[in-house]
C-alpha cells in the first residue's frame, strides 16, 4: 500500500470528511480525538504495525503516522 | 521464588452460586437526549453511538444509593431462593460508592436485611474487577466452613462522575446486584491481579486522606485517562483469559459463556476479536442498554441478557472483570439452574 492509499484508509476509519494529505497537522483534524486514535490503532494493527495509543497520541503530522506504519506503507 | 509461585490463584470444590438478582437505576437516560446538554454535536453523538454503542443508561433518582440498589436485589434474592435472612452467615459489599467512607456499608446492609448479629459483614473497595474478587472471597469463606454467603456488588456511578463531563458521564449506569453463594460440590478456579502503578488511570481525587500536586484543581469526581485504560485492557485481559483457560484446563469451546465486564461495545469487540470468542458466547450489549455498571456488570449481564440459560441449564462460564486500581480478575465457575430473574428496574417489585 502506498502512502496515499494508507491516508485514504485513515480518513475512512476516522470518518473524516475530505482527504488527508502528507504533512497535514493531526491537531487540525477535528476527529483526531481519543476515539479517532482508537480507530487508527485498529487500522495499524490490521496492516501489521504494532503500536499503542500513547505512541499515537504523541504524533504531530500525517507523515509521522505513515512512519509509524512501518514497512506496511511504501512512500 | 518463581513467578508461578507468586500468583494469586484459587481453586474451590465446595462453593457455588445459587442465585443472582440485579437492580438498576429507575431513570432511563437516552444518549440522544443528553448528548446536546453535554455540548456534543449531532455528528459527534452519531459517531459515539456507532463506535462505542452509547445508547441509553439507567441511573438512580432522588438520592438513592448503591446500598439501596443492593438491598432491593438482596431482598428479592432471599425471597426467590426461599432463604431466611437468619441463615446467612456473611455479607460482602463490593463498592466504591458506600453510604459513608466509615463505617462499612455492608454492616448497614446486614442490619437492613435482618441478618443476625452473628453474621460477618464488610466492604471491599473495588470497581470493575470487584464481582470476581468478591466471589473469590465468598467462595473462600464457604470453603473454610460457612454454609451461606451473600455478595452484593455495584455502584451508583452517576453520583461520582461530573454530570457535565462528556467523556465519562454518558457511559456510566447505576446497578446493584446480590449473589447467593452456598456450600455445594462444584469446581471453580480464580486468578486475581493488581497493578498499583496504574492508580491514576481511573481515580477520584480528594476522596480520601491524601492530596497530591496532581490532584490540585481536580474535582472530587471520577477522572479517567481513557487511553491508559484502553491500553491496560488490551495488554492485560487477553493474557489473563489465556492464563485462566490454562489454569482451569478448559478451552473456549468447552465454555458456555465468556462474560466480561462491560465498559463499552468498542472495547469488548476489540477483545472478542483478539480472543476469538463467538458472538453467542460473549455478550457485549450491556453498556448500551444499562450503562457501565462497574462491579455489577457481570451479574448485570446475566440478569439483563442471560436469565433463561442460567435459570434452565447447567453451565460452565468464565467471568472476567478489569478496571480501576488497576485491578483485574477472572474465574471459571459451574452453575446449575440458579435463580436468575431478568433485571429489575428501580427498587420496587
Amino acid at each position: 500500500m502506498n502512502s496515499a492509499e494508507f491516508l485514504a484508509k485513515v480518513a475512512d476509519v476516522l470518518e473524516y470528511e475530505g482527504s488527508l494529505s502528507r504533512g497535514q497537522s493531526l491537531e487540525d483534524i477535528e476527529v483526531w480525538d481519543s476515539l479517532g486514535i482508537l480507530s487508527v490503532v485498529d487500522l495499524l494493527e490490521e496492516i501489521g504495525a504494532d503500536v499503542d495509543i500513547e505512541q499515537l497520541s504523541n504524533l504531530v503530522t500525517t507523515d509521522d503516522l505513515i512512519a509509524i506504519a512501518g514497512s506496511a506503507v511504501s512512500e | 521464588m518463581t513467578q508461578a509461585e507468586t500468583r494469586a490463584e484459587l481453586r474451590f470444590h465446595n462453593a457455588a452460586i445459587r442465585g443472582i438478582v440485579t437492580s438498576v437505576g429507575e431513570q432511563c437516560v437516552r444518549f440522544v437526549d443528553e448528548g446536546p446538554k453535554l455540548g456534543l454535536s449531532e455528528a459527534e453523538i452519531a459517531r459515539l453511538q456507532r463506535a462505542l454503542g452509547l445508547n441509553q443508561r439507567h441511573i438512580v433518582k432522588d438520592g438513592q444509593t448503591t446500598v439501596d440498589l443492593c438491598e432491593a436485589s438482596a431482598r428479592k434474592l432471599l425471597k426467590g431462593c426461599d432463604v431466611a435472612a437468619a441463615s446467612v452467615q456473611a455479607l460482602i459489599l463490593v463498592t466504591q460508592s458506600p453510604d459513608y467512607s466509615a463505617p462499612s456499608s455492608a454492616i448497614e446492609l446486614q442490619h437492613r436485611l435482618g441478618l443476625p448479629v452473628t453474621s460477618m459483614a464488610f466492604d471491599m473497595r473495588l470497581g470493575c474487577s470487584g464481582f470476581v474478587y468478591g466471589l473469590s472471597v465468598a467462595f473462600s469463606l464457604i470453603e473454610s466452613g460457612l454454609e451461606r454467603v451473600i455478595v452484593c456488588v455495584g455502584d451508583a456511578a452517576s453520583r461520582f462522575v461530573d454530570p457535565t463531563d462528556h467523556a465519562i458521564a454518558p457511559i456510566m449506569g447505576d446497578a446493584g446486584a446480590a449473589i447467593l453463594v452456598e456450600r455445594t460440590p462444584s469446581e471453580s478456579c480464580f486468578q486475581l491481579y493488581s497493578d498499583g502503578s496504574g492508580q491514576r488511570a481511573l481515580i477520584i481525587p480528594h476522596s480520601g486522606l491524601r492530596t497530591t500536586a496532581e490532584d490540585e484543581g481536580l474535582s472530587a469526581t471520577m477522572q479517567m485517562d481513557g487511553a491508559a485504560v484502553f491500553n491496560f485492557t488490551l495488554q492485560r485481559v487477553p493474557d489473563m483469559i489465556t492464563s485462566m483457560l490454562s489454569y482451569a484446563d478448559v478451552t473456549v469451546d468447552e465454555l458456555d459463556y465468556v462474560i466480561l465486564h462491560q465498559p463499552n461495545k468498542y472495547i469488548l469487540k476489540n477483545l472478542q476479536k483478539r480472543m476469538k470468542v463467538s458472538d453467542d458466547k460473549m455478550p457485549i450489549a450491556t453498556q448500551s442498554v444499562y450503562g457501565n455498571q462497574n462491579s455489577a456488570s457481570i451479574p448485570g449481564t446475566i440478569s439483563g441478557f442471560l436469565s433463561e440459560p442460567f435459570t434452565s441449564r447447567k453451565l460452565k462460564s468464565m467471568f472476567a472483570g478489569f478496571g480501576i486500581g488497576l485491578s483485574w480478575a477472572s474465574c471459571v465457575v459451574e452453575t446449575g439452574q440458579i435463580y436468575a430473574p431478568p433485571s429489575f428496574i428501580g427498587l420496587g417489585d
